[in-house]
């Protein structure tokens, strides 16, 4: 009782102290802020400044940014034919990436939810791809479709296709690329999944039995609306993850065949790191941002609302 | 439900796994092959071995990428977590001028795609001379809005009368910070610094343009440095090496399933 008392006075006295403290407390704010913050202006708000800033100007041959072009390097990268290529290939790949990524969760998350013993084995197992590195996870996929090694060459040949070498065709290197980006994000697609099915509550489940609702309906008319929120959360997830890809590329195309797979990511690096264009490759950065932008200020919008909706 | 039911969901749930995992088993498997067996096309040779192991780690730099990697994520780990912390405390406990704005300029930086600020951070890093160095690797990522946000969350479920209880007992900001609020919210932490290692265990881009000599590159680079030298062509040693650097991340997935299924979900739908 008498600690009761106490704590309740203090709580008072505490919440007196607040209105008085709120002035003299920016400076201990200050520090608690002050790393975070320091290292944020240094490594994100500087260099999104300076990448502006560049793709205003022409770079001469030491990477320096001499001579002020205006718009013209944003106009030169939308007249390029081998960055609307870019462009487009990597909107293809995108839109791909996130729906089969998508598609494939919602099996697995289907097949993780059927009421078995030990089930929990598998939801380990569907997850195992999301702990593969994407440098790894592309030099076994890289082993899969190499054209001398590669055990789908050595299958697609023993069924008699004469073109074995997927990686030399535009669609293939694409099929690739999408494949193996899918088989990446899928253990991480799984999770969310997952849990947004076990959010579904049982009884629904129950009248659709009573109904005689296959189990294939229940999925897509009862599962299926009910998770909406979550699967459009990933989508624009998948979106943006898809926009940054990198490393697959590198490892497994190298942009290639004739730029089929110079998505946007890569298309940046390349101009900057391999020609040493900065201005261009600033300008593409930009155009990345702003579809970044966009996807994760629809994804924040969005997720206030789920907010609610949950 | 009938036996044959139940035996065929297994078989179906067994079929889907191993399809799954295929390129991983494949992976193992073929790590263990010789590689003449391999290029004949071979698979199912018996002449299985670790060779490709022992040889990996003894012709192979793939042990010092595989320290560079340890030190460069385990760094970058602490490193957040103490950043984050800070100024996750600050927006969970503390009042100040600005918060709202400071708030809204950490969420602006979750909008910005690191990939876009390369060029102007490779000669940040340059003009510090952190250019192949664990500096460069690491400081770059010592904090992240997504941290700061991910803690703030957890350190608002914190109920009142425990915060109004470190008060009483005149604890500092620190002290509460320490002795109550982290221990509160270790799973979050755990599910945190699990997610931060593996972010950047994996990271590929960033290592890629700042690191030249194997004295820093990190495994993930180690693995493009190996594949793209004369041993591109023993696949038997390379998919030991993606095995090996595969086996980390595995095994730290498995130990973190469960804070990762609790915690995931929170974040799936909480932001």
């Amino acid at each position: 009782m008498e600690l009761n008392k106490e704590l309740n006075k203090t709580t008072t006295d505490s919440k007196g102290n607040v209105v008085t403290k709120i002035r003299e407390n920016n400076k201990p704010a200050f520090w608690f802020l002050m790393p975070s913050l320091l290292i944020l202006t240094l490594f994100t708000f500087y260099p999104m400044i300076m990448t502006i800033y560049n793709s205003f100007f022409a770079t001469n041959i030491r990477g320096e940014s001499a001579k002020f072009v205006g718009l013209n390097n944003y106009f030169d990268i939308f007249k390029d034919p081998l960055f609307l290529k870019s462009l487009a290939g990597t909107l293809v790949y995108v839109v791909l990436f996130a729906l089969v990524t998508i598609v494939l969760g919602v099996v697995l998350a289907r097949l993780a939810t059927m009421k078995l013993r030990r089930i929990g084995w598998f939801q380990t197992a569907f997850a195992g791809t999301m702990g593969t590195s994407a440098a790894a996870a592309s030099i076994l996929w890289l082993f899969l479709f190499n054209p001398s090694v590669g055990i789908v060459s050595f299958a697609l040949k023993a069924m008699g296709v004469s073109k074995t070498n997927l990686l030399v065709d535009p669609t293939g290197a694409m099929i690739v690329i999408v494949l193996a980006s899918v088989w990446m994000a899928l253990g991480f697609a799984f999770l969310i999944l997952l849990s947004a099915f076990q959010s579904v509550p049982p009884e629904y489940y129950e009248v659709a039995d009573i109904a005689g609702w296959s189990q294939f309906k229940q999925t897509l008319k009862i599962t299926v609306p009910m998770i909406s929120p979550t699967l459009f959360f990933l989508f624009v997830v998948e979106i943006i993850d898809g926009f940054k890809m990198f490393a697959q590329i590198d490892l497994i195309t190298g942009g290639g065949p004739n730029n089929a797979t110079n998505f946007l990511a890569y298309k940046i690096y390349q101009d900057a790191f391999v020609f040493h264009n900065f201005g261009t490759a600033s300008a593409e950065s930009i155009v990345l941002t702003v579809i970044i932008a966009l996807a994760t200020w629809i994804q924040f919008h969005f997720t206030e609302r789920k907010v609610y909706y949950a | 439900m009938t036996h044959v039911k139940t035996g065929a969901r297994y078989l179906l749930l067994t079929v889907v796994a191993v399809l799954l995992l295929f390129p991983i088993l494949l992976g193992i498997w073929a790590s263990l092959l010789p590689t003449k067996d391999i290029a004949a096309g071979n698979f199912l040779s018996t002449n299985i071995s670790l060779n490709n192991y022992w040889q990996a780690f003894v012709t192979t730099p793939i042990i010092r990428y595989m320290i560079n990697s340890f030190v460069t994520a385990g760094l970058i780990t602490i490193g957040q977590l103490v950043l984050c912390t800070l100024a996750a405390y600050a927006f969970a406990f503390m009042n100040f001028r600005y918060k709202k704005q400071l708030f809204f300029a950490f969420l602006v930086t979750m909008m910005l795609p690191f990939e876009a600020e390369i060029i102007p951070n490779f000669q940040t890093v340059k003009a510090f001379g952190w250019l192949n160095n664990y500096a460069g690797l690491t400081i770059p990522f010592f904090t992240s809005a997504f941290g700061v946000f991910m803690l703030r969350q957890a350190f608002l479920q914190i109920p009142t009368d425990l915060v109004d209880f470190g008060k009483y007992l005149g604890l500092s900001r620190l002290q509460f910070l320490w002795k109550i609020a982290v221990p509160y919210s270790r799973s979050m932490m755990i599910t945190f610094a699990l997610y931060t290692f593996l972010t950047h265990w994996n990271q590929y881009l960033w290592p890629l343009i700042t690191t030249f000599t194997d004295d820093f590159r990190p495994v993930q680079v180690g693995l493009k440095q190996l594949q793209s030298e004369d041993t591109f062509a023993n696949w038997g040693m390379v998919m030991a090496t993606a095995i090996i650097v595969l086996l980390p991340t595995l095994i730290l997935l498995l130990i973190g399933q469960k804070f990762f299924k609790r915690n995931l979900n929170a974040g799936g739908t909480k932001g």
